[in-house]
């Protein structure tokens, strides 16, 4: 993971706090890595661990606040909580401190599931591998390194995400805009079909993961059926006499039955784990093309 | 690490930490010095921080620094009562401790029943 990506994700993460609680936490997290220095990044990325952890942290705070009510009167007496002192550990402990923090918030079980769940998906090297394996999320995971890739070349440049700006559309002036705009327009059938050809083609794949899960899911499923009836049917067969047949029947049911439940649950298996994966590369895309056409501010 | 560290004590050294710099110190810097002392997760400071500073008891203010606004953290008025009443507790509880752990058995006796 790089620090981009990892702010990226925390700031998605934040957008249901108030927006001036979003813009601090971020503004702390892109000091902290810009006095860390770009040497220590990776360090740094190690010992903050998921942006899935740091946002539980930073939202399990919020009702606290309410809890405490005025701050001073209740702080001195308020009773010790077990916060735990986590060493430098990653997100594989995220269960751990999320429930430890705030062990009166009514948020903390929900945000614990969650927590477990992204801890399988969002482990930075489970991330890579899995994408890796999934041949529908090939093509836009390859797209997005080579936008991360070379975003990480241009933030070398700038300390601060949300200062400066870098994209195409920015930092021109009226008539510069104006002349954009023609060209555009003119340039249209060139680009609109490009775009076209490209979003066919990314609904098309969608189509096709989808009918991979559908058959693996419904034809399991059927299959699975299929085989109980065909159990039964030679279980009848059998005690009506035809004692061979029924036998027969009964063995390919059993066959049906278990080759269907073992796609079926395949299928399901793979919907679970795929989609918000793919859920979360989609959002990356999304900020990546943001940032790369309207400029960092877009992102702040 | 064995014992843990609660967020009263937490929030006690982290004060302390800001209140050794008369003008304030910043976020990576106040993390360093808390772990130079005590071993805790970096992603557990920021909502100590923040915390604090809801509470009033810290205030922050940006300055320019190599291009962009740093954000420096300093102790109010309001921090510093927090802070002196932190380290009373402290103090007591430490003190009662001590003489329970460290000093031997009679001599522990006879001082509680002084």
């Amino acid at each position: 993971m790089t620090k981009y990506e990892f702010l990226g994700d925390l700031s998605r993460l934040l957008k249901d706090l108030p927006e001036e609680e979003r813009k601090q936490a971020l503004h702390y997290y892109e000091d902290y890595f810009a006095d860390a220095g770009e040497d220590n990044e990776q360090e740094v990325l190690n010992e903050l661990g998921s942006p899935e952890n740091i946002a539980e942290l930073i939202k399990a705070d919020s009702p606290d606040e309410i809890t405490y009510g005025d701050g001073a009167s209740t702080h001195a007496t308020a009773p010790l909580q077990p916060y735990k002192a986590a060493g430098p550990e990653h997100s594989e402990n995220v269960s751990g401190n999320a429930s430890d923090v705030t062990p009166d918030s009514t948020q903390n079980d929900r945000s614990q599931s969650d927590n477990n769940w992204h801890s399988m998906t969002g482990d930075p090297s489970g991330n890579q591998h899995m994408n890796g394996d999934s041949s529908g999320n090939q093509q836009s995971n390859t797209g997005y390194t080579n936008g991360s890739a070379s975003h990480s070349n241009a933030s070398g440049a700038n300390q601060s995400t949300c200062s400066r700006s870098s994209g195409l559309f920015s930092g021109m002036d009226n008539t510069n805009l104006i002349i954009m705009i023609i060209v555009l327009v003119v340039t249209s059938p060139i680009w609109g079909s490009a775009l076209l050809g490209i979003a066919s083609f990314l609904l098309g794949l969608l189509g096709a993961l989808v009918g991979i899960f559908a058959a693996l899911v419904l034809g399991g499923g059927g299959s699975a059926i299929s085989g109980i009836v065909a159990i039964v049917a030679g279980f009848i067969a059998l005690f009506a006499g035809h004692a061979a047949s029924g036998v027969l029947t009964i063995g390919v049911g059993c066959l049906l039955f278990s080759l269907g439940s073992a796609f079926c649950y395949l299928g399901v298996f793979l919907a679970i784990r795929l989609i918000p994966l793919l859920w979360r590369q989609l959002g990356r895309l999304w900020d990546w093309c943001r940032i790369k056409l309207l400029g960092k501010e877009a992102s702040c | 690490m064995i014992f843990n560290t609660g967020s009263a004590l937490l929030d006690a050294i982290v004060l302390a930490v800001v209140e050794h710099s008369a003008e304030g110190t910043y976020g990576y810097k106040i993390t360093q010095d808390v772990r130079s002392v005590i071993d805790v997760s970096e992603s557990t400071l920021y909502p100590v921080l923040r915390r604090l500073q809801k509470d009033d008891c810290l205030s922050v203010y940006d300055q320019e620094c190599g291009g962009r606004n740093r954000r420096y953290y300093k102790i109010t008025e309001r921090g510093r009562v927090q802070l002196n009443l932190y380290r009373q507790e402290w103090h007591n509880y430490t003190h009662k401790i001590n003489q329970l752990l460290l000093e031997q058995a009679d001599a522990t006796i006879d001082q509680g029943k002084k």
